[in-house]
């Protein structure tokens, strides 16, 4: 009796040998994509600057030369040496306060969506590998969260909270995405749990949670994967939506979305005020977009919107 | 047919509920203290909150509050705003002609566009025009639509003079808010319309079409594209959602006098019954459509009708 | 023999790929009579189903191109054509059925749609007498109560009436020939049997001729009166259906022959042809079939031989023909 459930670990451990192979033939496949590579080169060139900030900026990015010195001359300078970008209204350097942008969209992208790979993640592969009325249950709630219009939603949050801020963005983003993730989770689960392995290691006598964080989880890591690369672009541009609206980051923080709801003043004046933050948004977005893009073309082409 | 759409339509009430019930539990149940007196502010006079809450029906328990809140949804009452004293449905049904303009325009650009670049795109693959229309679509649904539209706002208003900042009223004040809140559905539109046509164009009957001696205009947009569309037809649904909340940001943009608009304000004033109302009524929308979406599936596709 | 419908001349059809150019048709030259079925047998890569396409000339360019050769369609060279002309043939003078019955018809488009469509863009005809002219072919193509058959969507009906559907669209203009590409090979061997019958049928009601195209020689011995067999993208072979079953010549075609189960044989040995066809990006410089040849010799593997004719129009293209005793089972 005890030779057979030997031959079945190695078969499952062959498994993951090949798993081990197909992602470096994926990353042999994403290496040729043009596409990807360039998306990939951009959103690397973003997270040096989040990370080097301190470093690259040429200011303080909360510096207020007009408010703290009453240096008003400074407020709303044109592009010059010191002040590659000019200055906004209270005299803070545009180009600094862009650099340390890149560091509150990073943040945001990130945590909205660690918050909802923690809840997709969970409430996904319970409904599908219990199936059942569990599953019921849960579809009903990713139904009803996915029926709203995303942004719209994340504005109802948003009013709930008495003085919005950064923190409540991460919340009412994550509350708004796991959805989406949710139901990957769960179609993908639904589909592994049948396959033979996975009946091999239950008849090993794992333990549920066991099957599902060793076998059925980085089974699915792929369309997770693309899921939350595409997340985070649009994460970070909700964010940004939400700060224009003025309901979002608050100031001072040099969020772009907040950035470009200041510059909406100076349309006829000085429109600088509004080209880079859009501009700073964009390449990012960009940049993890045709990332995603690639990723999914390479992991799952199935997946395909 | 009839019992498809039935079926469907029966389908919709449950999430209707889900819908009213998560709004209702947002406003109610999480709002810390009392909603009126945050709206009110501290200075308000007690009788005044005191009227407003029995005339709400706040002092009431939550479970009678729920049940009241879904009962006259259904029906179409939405309650009364804070501020206003006015009825919501009034309020938004006031404010709805604006922003359905803006929507149904923004939608109908972004279909012409968005099929239109993705049909030309696929016909010739990895051409020029595929190229371009491809990088614009890359670009176009990594564009905030509000940039888009400040963006547009400085080219056409401020630096030719060619149309107005904003504001609503001739179809002039209509072209710049709708060409930005339509563009990333464009976008979305054209890459779905590309990689389905793409599709089509390498099945067998559409070589039996050819086959035919049809014209190669007629091969495509009578046989591949009406079965191109069923899964373009399924973006343009899902996409409405984000529409929706790009008015939101393409009202405030050009303060374009809508409900999106509205909804912000009533943020800003923690105007709860008029926010939960707004959200309700768009999300209600968001679903109908999607209804409607599921419903020509029938219409272009035969083989659902008789499932 | 009567009047020559169609005739190709050293046809070449190349894919021109990343990867390399494909030599798919590289020489191919048969004639068609009229009223008669030319059946065109060989493997998948053998160059047949391009060899098709390329008459109807619908060929995906890029990466296919048909490089040289002429079409001779009743005279006229079809590669000289303009597409326009070249449109007004199509589905009109010369149809063509496919592989698969499941996906060769539009889905969401009637039969009676989709027949009507080729009858209002050659004969002129309103809708009217476009869908009256349908219901006719459906009866004509045995669809019992074509009335009703003709308002139904392709998902509604099993694939053997779908490919009498696509019989009906190809024979709504009454054309010339008849291109069929692997008809039945989808088919359940029954209903195999019902459409081979009704080709032979309608054949010879509309004098249409018949170029089959087919990898099973059972089916070339049901309905073809003259056999041309294809390798690696040329003619090896072409006779007479009778001398070919009787006296094949190329060892490729013995091949064939042996490889079909027969009912009365006295081995019960299936002889598979040995060996894979070779790789179309890196063909052979001699002989296609040398490497899996049991008579090859040194001289197949470097020289390619031409087309021989024997007697009475039975061709060959082999070196070593003439040594053989190639008798079938």
């Amino acid at each position: 009796m005890n030779v057979e459930p030997e031959v079945r670990q190695e078969s499952i451990e062959t498994e993951e040998v090949e798993k081990y192979s197909q992602w470096k033939d994926a990353w042999r496949r994403l290496r040729k994509n043009k596409m990807a590579m360039i998306g990939l080169g951009i959103t690397l060139v973003v997270i040096f600057v989040a990370i080097f900030a301190p470093l690259l900026a040429p200011h303080d990015p909360y510096y207020s030369p007009v408010m703290e010195d009453g240096q008003a001359e400074l407020s709303m300078q044109g592009p010059s040496l010191s002040y590659p970008l000019g200055t906004d209204r209270l005299g803070r350097d545009i180009l600094s306060r862009i650099i340390y942008g890149t560091r509150i969209s990073l943040i945001v992208g990130v945590i909205t969506q660690l918050i909802a790979l923690a809840i997709g993640i969970t409430l996904g592969s319970v409904a599908g590998y219990y199936g059942g009325i569990v599953d019921d249950v849960i579809s009903y709630f990713i139904n009803v969260f996915l029926a709203f219009p995303f942004l719209l939603f994340a504005i109802a949050i948003m009013a709930v909270f008495q003085d919005p801020g950064i923190e409540q963005v991460f919340l009412a983003l994550g509350l708004v995405t796991w959805p989406g993730l949710a139901r990957i989770v769960r179609g993908e689960v639904m589909s592994l749990k049948e396959e033979e392995y996975i009946e091999a290691a239950r008849s090993l006598g794992a333990k549920d949670f066991r099957i599902m964080t060793k076998h059925v989880i980085p089974n699915c890591l792929a369309p997770i994967i693309v899921t939350v690369t595409l997340g985070v672009a649009g994460a970070i541009l909700a964010e940004a939506g939400l700060s224009f609206l003025g309901i979002g980051a608050q100031p001072p923080m040099p969020s772009w979305g907040l950035m470009l709801n200041a510059g909406r003043d100076y349309l006829r004046s000085d429109p600088r005020m509004m080209w880079f933050p859009g501009l700073a948004i964009m390449i990012t977005v960009l940049g993890l977009n045709l990332f995603g893009d690639g990723l999914r073309d390479v992991l799952d082409p199935k997946m395909r919107d | 047919m009839l019992t498809y759409i039935i079926r469907k339509g029966a389908m919709a009430i449950p999430i209707l509920i889900g819908i009213a019930t998560i709004t209702f539990l947002l406003n109610f149940v999480f709002v810390p203290g009392d909603p009126v007196r945050i709206a009110m502010g501290t200075n308000a006079d007690p009788d005044t909150m005191e009227t407003i809450r029995e005339e709400m029906g706040l002092n009431d328990p939550l479970i009678m509050q729920y049940g009241r809140f879904i009962g006259n949804a259904a029906r179409g009452d939405l309650g009364i705003s804070y501020t206003t004293r006015r009825p919501v449905m009034d309020m938004i049904l006031s404010r709805l002609p604006a922003t359905a303009m803006l929507a149904t325009s923004a939608m109908a650009i972004a279909i012409i566009m968005g099929v239109t670049a993705g049909i030309v795109s696929a016909v010739k693959p990895y051409s020029f025009w595929d190229y371009i229309f491809m990088s614009g679509a890359m670009v176009g649904v990594s564009m905030p639509v509000y940039w888009l539209g400040l963006v547009l706002i400085v080219i056409f208003a401020v630096n030719f003079n060619l149309l107005p900042v904003g504001g609503y009223g001739s179809y002039r004040h209509l072209i710049l808010p709708a060409i930005a809140l339509g563009s990333r559905q464009a976008a979305y539109i054209a890459r779905m319309t590309r990689s389905s046509m793409l599709e089509i164009i390498n099945k067998d009957y559409i070589k039996t079409a050819r086959a035919k001696g049809l014209a190669e205009k007629i091969v495509i947009i009578k046989h591949a594209l009406r079965n191109a569309m069923i899964p373009v037809i399924t973006v343009i649904g899902t996409q409405l959602g984000y529409l929706l909340g790009g008015t939101v940001l393409t009202e405030v943009t050009f303060s374009w006098p809508g409900i999106g608009r509205m909804a912000i304000d009533a943020v800003f004033r923690r105007d709860f019954p008029l926010i939960q109302g707004t959200v309700l009524f768009l999300a209600a929308v968001f679903i109908i459509v999607n209804l409607l979406v599921d419903l020509s599936y029938g219409v272009l596709d035969p083989r659902i009708r008789y499932d | 023999m009567g009047d020559t419908i169609l005739e190709v001349n050293d046809l070449q059809t190349y894919f021109f790929t990343s990867k390399g150019t494909v030599k798919a048709v590289d020489g191919v030259s048969f004639s068609i009579e009229k009223g008669q079925t030319l059946g065109v047998v060989g493997e998948s890569g053998s160059g047949k189903s391009v060899t098709a396409s390329s008459i109807m000339q619908l060929i995906p360019n890029p990466p296919g191109e048909i490089v040289g050769g002429e079409i001779n369609f009743k005279g006229q060279n079809l590669l000289n054509k303009s597409i326009d002309q070249i449109r007004k043939i199509r589905g009109n003078e010369i149809s063509m059925i496919f592989q698969e019955p499941m996906t060769s018809l539009n889905p969401v488009y009637t039969v009676g749609d989709q027949i009507s469509e080729v009858l209002r863009l050659h004969q002129g005809l309103n809708k009217q007498q476009a869908l009256e002219k349908a219901v006719v072919m459906l009866e004509k193509v045995g669809i019992p109560s074509p009335e009703q058959r003709v308002h139904e969507h392709p998902h509604q009906m099993s694939g053997g009436m779908r490919q009498r559907v696509m019989i009906a669209i190809a024979l709504a203009c009454n054309p010339e020939l008849l291109i069929a590409d692997e008809p039945t090979t989808a088919l359940d061997v029954t209903i195999q049997a019902q459409i081979l019958e009704l080709m032979q049928e309608l054949k010879d009601e509309f004098e249409t001729a018949i170029m089959l195209i087919t990898h099973d020689l059972g089916v070339i011995a049901e309905v073809a009166d003259e056999v041309a067999v294809m390798y690696g993208g040329r003619v090896v072979e072409k006779t007479d259906v009778m001398t070919l079953f009787k006296n094949p010549q190329h060892p490729y075609t013995a091949g064939l022959i042996n490889s079909i189960p027969k009912l009365k044989a006295d081995t019960n040995r299936l002889e598979p042809i040995k060996g894979i066809v070779p790789d179309p990006f890196s063909f052979p410089n001699g002989c296609k079939f040398a490497n899996r040849c049991d008579y090859a010799v040194d001289k197949c593997q470097r020289y390619e031989p031409q087309l021989e004719e024997l007697d009475s129009g039975h061709i060959v293209r082999c070196w070593k023909h003439d040594s053989l005793n190639l008798k079938a089972e």
